[in-house]
């Protein structure tokens, strides 16, 4: 038989016919092909290694983020792939009936779906590769620009990533050729042929479904709402995540048919011109689109969480740079005023020699310093019994929370805002605390032995924190009149808490009037002078002495955070995508179903332009329904993302609002434009 | 005074392409009297699709008048077409034309809900309607759960229940069996004795056997006409035959 180029040409015919189909498919393909194979250039850029040699640099955040992200981004694009593959097959059932019943057989059916899989693959992995090699350079431009970093020079091209990016698309294709091989095996051609023409049942209303849903959401929305600190954010993310997912779920599939239904039994408000078509319309819709409505809703929400979380770090960076580094050279000094048990020859620590060492080296190197400001602190946990009660009995039955008591001296506090509070010995300024009283109880837990109470008038409640710590726990924040008091309390602490006392902490803040290059060459001096104990000749003792360039705290802070920014756009690009293109696939089975109802209504007297807007008024809910929904998590997801960016140091609610508004206004607004694009296509449908 | 009356009715199709034109109607004149039950017959192509699509008020024709009641239904504005259709007119269709997403109720109540009527009046009016037609028992049900027969019930149910004028259809008994044909007409039949204006477009002998009037139409005009006058509906199918047989042959009008 001569008729072997029959099949590529059946395959490629089939693919020009449907092209409303297979177009965005490819291109989408396309799209997840050249993103991944970016990820993975970017993993291995040698060109970055470069730029900051031999000190490492944030770019080694990316090659993690990169690695682990791969695999959620090529997780994600699978999924998709099948899922549009099955939707596809689904739309095609008719015609591979036809070529069925036309006399090919299933061997041949199956050849042109091997050809069609060839042609698809070729033009989805080799486009997606040479856009994939185009965009890198740009992508990476991108990179170093979030990451304040220098750009590298020079074009890369990772031909182990694009072979390895080959691989896996088309490992991932082989596996939907073999799943719709099986589909035509098993079919029977009269079946095939008869496709989707099935009559259609009413939807019945799901009881357990719809408790579930309003349960997990509830349940879920509840967590979200009453985290208090980031531990308990990153512990309780996921399943607050899961609960909220399996509800999106049954929201759609359940609860809105019970909604609506109970609207239909409401005879008043149902037999209204409006009413009557929207929600007979919509049982049916939801019935249908409910499961791909929840998908793309959690998608968005997926996506605009990602994306505000991540650009709230990008963003607070610069303020977490400005208070963890405020001076060009941060030194930080932790020690006990009291020596140790058996500790001999335990002299006190001194912080003006402290600082006298640290600006006579600099001064030393031939830098003028400009500014240098030390103070001092006293962080220690303990148990709330009530707000504005603490015991250092952590875990008493009474104690409800850990609470993290950071106690400053009022010249401290005065130098940092400009502020001063004329503060007595026995009155305080506190941050966190309601009331006018502040109780310490000293305990020893262990023992069961109560040592007194430190009691305290809170003169002024702050507004904002003073001395910003990881929300971990309950921050308190107390301003006392003098470092007297601050070591009382230390002795007091150290009293209750017997062998495992909390240090206290000195840091200095200096400016230099000197470019980075030469800071850094004095750093490398620094620690060699170091080595020689005559350095800290007169300072007492202490347990450790810190020393940080803030350009360098800052490289890793925005290392760490253009990382996160970066991905989350990578991440928030693929699954964008995924989105577009369900909205765009539904758009179309929506179109094929509504043609006919369409014709039936205008027959029956409705006008055209009121069927139009009747559908148009659907469409629009069944769309915008998912976006709202994902808006609303995201309301509710609000204080856990910003508990989570505590642990980040990012404790700016404003500026994490803002983000959040603006990822979501931009979300909503793209969303609109992807909308109207497919909306074309349905009316093109419905209309001829 | 008649309550259809079309003269001079022409409609000329122009093709999309090449601009060739095409006349399906060349001059069609008859009148409908109140409580007539009239049938117009014809082969495909002799263009009485295109004349109920006039009168359904679906499509305009080229020259001429279609006076319902008096009034001239082709110089109705667009926007008003809709709300003249669905108050005046009625509808049954061969393919039924039920929609699957309403319950048979609510399939029913259609044009009273589109016409913005009360719900109360709704219920008053299908009660008595579906008893009528034999379908009270179905009401609750959905299309997808009942036969063909009843379907075509129910959509007459739907053409009736805003009180028309008139009810066109559309080769009603197209997609039914011989039983469920026989109930639909005798069922026609029984609308028409209690004074409904029927005008029904048909292929069916049979059909239209049991109209009281018979219009044949070939070329684009009314060739033929019979009464039925005090003949039985099977002295009529006869007379119908005959008729066929002679336009078939290609005989002269010799009314």
């Amino acid at each position: 038989m001569r008729n072997s180029g029959l099949f590529p040409k059946l395959a490629l015919q089939s693919i020009r016919n449907n092209r409303k189909f297979y177009l965005p498919y490819i291109l989408a393909l396309l799209g997840d092909v050249a993103a991944i194979y970016i990820m993975f250039a970017l993993v291995r850029d040698p060109g970055v290694k470069n730029i900051t040699p031999g000190r490492p640099n944030g770019y080694m955040y990316v090659s993690v983020f990169m690695s682990i992200g791969l695999f959620i981004a090529f997780f994600f694009s699978a999924i998709f792939v099948l899922y549009i593959n099955s939707f596809l097959m689904k739309q095609r059932k008719k015609e591979l009936g036809l070529y069925n019943i036309l006399g090919m057989g299933k061997g041949h059916i199956a050849l042109v779906l091997v050809f069609e899989t060839l042609y698809i693959g070729a033009a989805g992995i080799l486009g997606g590769l040479a856009a994939g090699v185009t965009l890198h350079k740009l992508v990476s431009l991108t990179l170093h620009k979030l990451m304040d970093m220098p750009v590298p020079l020079g074009f890369y091209i990772s031909w182990a990533g694009m072979a390895r990016t080959a691989i896996l698309f088309a490992a991932l294709l082989v596996v939907t050729l073999l799943m719709n091989l099986n589909k035509v095996r098993v079919s029977r051609p009269i079946e095939l042929l008869h496709g989707g023409s099935m009559g259609e049942r009413e939807p019945k209303t799901r009881w357990i479904m719809t408790i579930l849903g309003v349960g997990t959401i509830g349940y879920g929305y509840y967590i979200a709402i009453n985290t208090r600190t980031g531990v308990e954010a990153i512990g309780m993310y996921f399943v607050a995540v899961f609960l909220v997912i399996v509800g999106t779920y049954c929201l759609f599939t359940a609860v809105s048919i019970f909604v609506l239904k109970a609207l239909r039994k409401n005879k008043k408000f149902y037999y209204k011109t409006s009413h009557f078509i929207g929600v007979s319309g919509m049982l049916y819709r939801m019935k249908q689109n409910a499961v791909g409505l929840a998908n793309i809703c959690i998608l968005c929400t997926m996506v605009m969480v990602m994306l505000s979380g991540t650009l709230s770090l990008y963003l607070g960076t610069a303020d977490v740079v400005q208070e963890q580094y405020p001076g060009d050279i941060n030194i930080g000094v932790d020690y006990f005023p009291a020596p140790r048990e058996g500790e001999e020859d335990w002299t006190r620590f001194n912080p003006e020699a402290m600082l006298a060492a640290q600006t006579g080296f600099l001064e030393d190197q031939g830098v003028r310093v400009e500014n240098a400001q030390a103070s001092y602190s006293l962080s220690f946990g303990t148990g709330m019994i009530s707000d504005g009660v603490y015991t250092t009995d952590k875990f008493s039955k009474d104690a409800r929370e850990i609470a993290l008591i950071t106690v400053i001296t009022e010249d401290n506090y005065t130098a940092a805002t400009g502020e001063t509070l004329n503060l007595g010995p026995d009155e305080v300024a506190a941050y966190n605390v309601k009331g006018s009283e502040l109780t310490i109880r000293w305990t020893i837990a262990e023992e069961d032995r109560e040592l007194g109470e430190s009691t305290f008038h809170i003169v002024k409640t702050l507004r904002d924190n003073p001395h910003y710590n990881p929300d971990i726990t309950r921050l308190v924040t107390v301003v006392v009149s003098d470092g007297a008091v601050i070591n009382d309390l230390w002795s007091r602490q150290a009293e209750a808490y017997p062998g495992n006392w909390s240090q206290m902490v000195w840091t200095a803040h200096i400016d230099v009037d000197c470019d980075e290059e030469k800071l850094l060459e004095i750093q490398s001096r620094y620690w060699e002078a170091v080595e020689d104990a005559s350095f800290y000749e007169g300072t007492g003792k202490w347990l450790r002495c810190n020393w940080q360039l803030r350009s360098e705290g800052a490289a890793d802070a925005y290392g760490l955070a253009g990382g996160f920014l970066f991905l989350g756009i990578f991440l928030g690009f693929i699954l964008l995508l995924a989105t577009v293109l369900m909205i765009y696939y539904k758009q179309l089975s929506e179109g094929y179903e509504d043609k006919k109802r369409f014709e039936i209504m205008q027959k029956v007297g409705l006008s055209r332009d009121e069927v139009k807007r009747s559908i148009h008024s659907q469409i629009l809910m069944v769309f915008f329904l998912p976006i709202l929904v994902a808006a609303i998590h995201i309301v509710f997801d609000f204080n856990m993302v910003e508990k989570l960016l505590t642990m980040f140091y990012i404790h700016n609610t404003v500026l994490t609002a803002l983000c959040t508004v603006g990822t979501v206004l931009i979300f909503f607004v793209a969303y609109g434009a992807v909308y109207l694009l497919t909306a074309r296509t349905y009316y093109k449908i419905v209309e001829r | 005074m008649p309550i259809l009356e079309v003269s001079d009715l022409k409609k000329i199709y122009t093709t999309r392409f090449g601009g060739q034109q095409v006349q399906a109607l060349t001059s069609v004149n008859f009148a409908v009297e109140p409580g007539e039950y009239v049938a117009i017959m014809g082969e495909s192509g002799s263009g009485k699709t295109t004349l109920l699509n006039i009168l359904a008020a679906l499509d305009k024709p080229t020259s001429g008048e279609v006076l319902l009641d008096g009034k001239n239904i082709v110089t109705i504005r667009e926007r008003d077409i809709a709300a003249f259709r669905r108050d005046h007119l009625g509808f049954v269709f061969q393919d039924f034309n039920l929609l699957d997403t309403f319950s048979i109720q609510d399939n029913i109540l259609l044009p009273l809900v589109l016409a913005g009527r009360s719900f109360p009046e709704m219920e008053k009016r299908l009660l008595p309607l579906a008893r009528r037609l034999g379908i009270e028992k179905l009401l609750k049900k959905y299309p997808y759960e009942v036969s063909g027969g009843q379907k075509q019930r129910i959509a007459v149910a739907r053409a009736l229940i805003t009180e028309p004028r008139i009810v066109l259809a559309d080769e009603p008994t197209g997609a039914l069996d011989s039983k469920a044909t026989d109930s639909l007409l005798h069922l026609f039949d029984q609308v028409n004795a209690e004074g409904q204006t029927i005008l029904m477009v048909t292929h069916s002998t049979k059909a239209a056997s049991h109209a009281k009037r018979v219009l044949f139409i070939r070329d684009g005009e009314v060739f033929h006409q019979i009464y039925k006058g005090v003949s039985s509906t099977e002295e009529m199918y006869q007379k119908i035959s005959d008729t066929l047989t002679l336009l078939a042959a290609g005989g002269e009008e010799d009314a």
